[in-house]
């Protein structure tokens, strides 16, 4: 992958900023590097796009494709399975310019969800594709089929085998899930967010959660922001957390406030707890989140910031980051 | 202080029977649950795109997508993309009371539904004479007719709970798989005991991206009656898009004292009924102008 670039090529006047998430679900000690690598990897590569006045939908569709191919997290490869052992994922995009919008939901046997999601904003007149109807749709738009085999990873496999004993309680497991997404604003100022999930793990056939639903899962507006989120998806579903930020930031919140507001709403009123990204239209961003942990990264003025654990914020700059992780 | 409201002319019959259960003590969800049966399994009304006799999709299958919300506290349930059951909303109330997961789609919903004891038909029998004639017309002429009813009915009972259920049959002849905005929460749907309720309905695809009942909630959290705050999400949609890419959008909203409003872009009858009054009232909500 080339990522030689250390120029400037800005084409409007927005600094670029680009902010990954790899979910809020509980990290184990073992994958934190995985998880922290992941994110900072999709960060880079969304941020490589955008310095070469690239635009925040394309940055925010590599991000999420990047992490898809990863098998640490819940998104693509590495999904968790449903009750019947199979992958069916989730994603939605959106671009902030116009309210344009693509998500597909229970898709299987292919390797990109957001690049579908993608599709099915700009080839068609839908917004939302569920189903066998997603599954035709790729077929109809030359995405490669895959084994749904390809998708599974050693471990979601035990997980799901361990969640079908009769005495176990798969809720329990639910912390350990990693929703991946982005959020970026671009050169020219436009907003985009772009999120991908394989699920609860055993859910039943056909459940989606609320990453597919837009306002729930993610949304972007350039006169606000964009945010994507992550975490309990039928809690976020009931507060439609992405929209609810963004609307205390027209409010007058910061994106930190909003998202801290937001993220104890959920909390209150429905038990449910998550983790956010967003970035505002005037460039400031924030991640939070009220579980104990959500691999996050964040590249602005030629800075990454990253974390992992409630607080945490380290930072390393763009290019020394560019070399260490082998680009 | 009961009060139902409900989308379309269509939906008349419907609010006579919510303004008969909700004195008799009917809870807001049966209320709507049952109301909505009526409409949804009649092939009489499947030209109104919803459920039983709706409108197929390309490949001549009938997918409904409905979805209900209780107020308290936001207890929500839908399906997308189910076919053959003629009363999707019931199975969408099962969804929200199994309280593990909130949404399902196609075969898993199917499958759900029939665990849950519902039938699940053939396609042949979930489509009528008239939709199986409007299909042909399709294949023939490869034109999809204009259409997008979506029934939406809002109850609040003498306890004080308010619900908000939507079915639809979805957009005619729409992709295989399609889901409009009808089954997402906030966009076709949304309540909060602490503020009131919302439904919309029109051109699904066009209406997603602005969340409109979330927004119309938002306002009456702030303090908007129902109308004003049906009216200002729609004069913010038109703003957006401009008058000559407006498409079909119509609100209804209930606050928690029972009042009730509506705010649309092309004429919209609709049904409200508050407890003291005797009778529905039909009202015609004209077009929002900016």
């Amino acid at each position: 992958m080339c990522l030689c670039i250390y120029n400037w090529k800005g084409f409007g006047s927005m600094k670029p900023v680009i902010v990954v998430h790899g979910g809020a679900g509980r990290i184990f000690k073992e994958r934190e590097d995985g998880s922290r690598s992941g994110v900072i990897r999709a960060a880079l590569k969304g941020y490589s796009i955008l310095k070469q006045g690239g635009s925040a939908l394309d940055a925010v569709e590599q991000a999420v494709t990047l992490m898809e191919d990863d098998p640490h997290f819940n998104a693509g490869c590495g999904s968790v399975l449903n009750q019947k052992g199979e992958v069916e994922m989730d994603a939605i995009i959106m671009d902030g310019k116009n309210l344009a919008s693509g998500a597909v939901s229970a898709v299987k046997c292919i390797a990109n969800p957001i690049k579908l999601a993608r599709l099915v904003m700009e080839k068609t007149e839908h917004m939302l594709l569920t189903d066998y109807g997603a599954q035709c749709f790729a077929k109809a738009m030359g995405v490669p089929e895959i084994p749904g085999e390809k998708l599974i990873t050693e471990r979601s496999r035990e997980r799901w085998i361990k969640n079908l004993e009769p005495d176990s309680n798969p809720h329990a497991f639910q912390t350990d899930l990693g929703t991946v997404g982005a959020v970026a604003i671009d050169s020219e100022g436009n907003v985009a967010c772009a999120t991908s999930t394989g699920g609860l793990t055993n859910k039943l056939v056909g459940r989606v959660g609320d990453t597919a639903c837009i306002g729930s899962g993610g949304y972007a507006d350039n006169h606000v922001g964009a945010t994507s989120t992550t975490g309990h998806g039928e809690s976020i579903m009931k507060v439609v957390l992405a929209r609810l930020i963004l609307y205390h930031m027209e409010q007058g919140l910061s994106p930190e406030e909003a998202s801290d507001t937001a993220l104890n709403c959920m909390k209150t009123r429905v038990g449910g707890l998550g983790g956010v990204i967003v970035v505002s239209s005037s460039g400031d961003w924030a991640a939070r989140f009220s579980t104990k942990q959500m691999s996050w990264a964040t590249v602005k003025d030629d800075q990454l910031y990253y974390g992992i654990y409630t607080g945490e914020r380290l930072t390393k700059s763009f290019e020394e980051t560019l070399t260490s992780e082998g680009f | 202080m009961a009060a139902a409201a409900g989308t379309w002319a269509f939906s008349l019959p419907v609010l006579n029977k919510m303004r008969a259960l909700l004195l008799r003590d009917a809870s807001a969800t049966d209320c709507v649950q049952e109301a909505m049966a009526d409409i949804e399994n009649d092939e009489e009304t499947g030209s109104y795109v919803v459920g039983r006799g709706g409108y197929p999709n390309k490949d001549g299958l009938i997918q409904c997508d409905a979805a209900i919300m209780e107020g308290h506290p936001c207890h929500f349930g839908a399906v997308a993309a189910l076919s053959g059951v003629g009363t999707p909303l019931a199975v969408a109330r099962k969804v929200m009371e199994r309280n593990t997961h909130s949404f399902l789609v196609g075969d898993g919903a199917a499958a759900f539904a029939r665990e849950q004891g519902f039938i699940v038909e053939d396609n042949e029998s979930m489509m009528t004479e008239w939709s199986a004639e409007v299909y042909k017309e399709y294949l023939e002429k490869k034109k999809s007719p204009k259409g997008h009813d979506t029934l939406g009915l809002i109850a609040l009972d003498i306890h004080g709970n308010i619900t908000v259920g939507v079915s639809t049959s979805g957009a005619p002849l729409k992709y295989p798989g399609r889901v409009g905005d009808s089954p997402l929460p906030g966009c076709g749907l949304y309540a909060d005991n602490q503020v009131g309720a919302a439904a919309a309905t029109g051109d699904g695809d066009q209406i997603m991206c602005f969340c409109p009942c979330f927004h119309v909630v938002l306002l009456m959290k702030q303090g908007l009656s129902p109308m004003d705050a049906c009216q200002t999400v729609l004069e913010d949609i038109l703003q957006r898009v401009g008058k000559e890419n407006m498409f079909e959008l119509g609100i209804i909203a209930m606050n928690m004292k029972g009042e009730a409003g509506a705010a649309s872009s092309m004429p919209f009858p609709y049904c409200i009924w508050s407890q003291g009054q005797d009778s529905i009232e039909e009202l015609m909500q004209q077009p929002c102008k900016l």
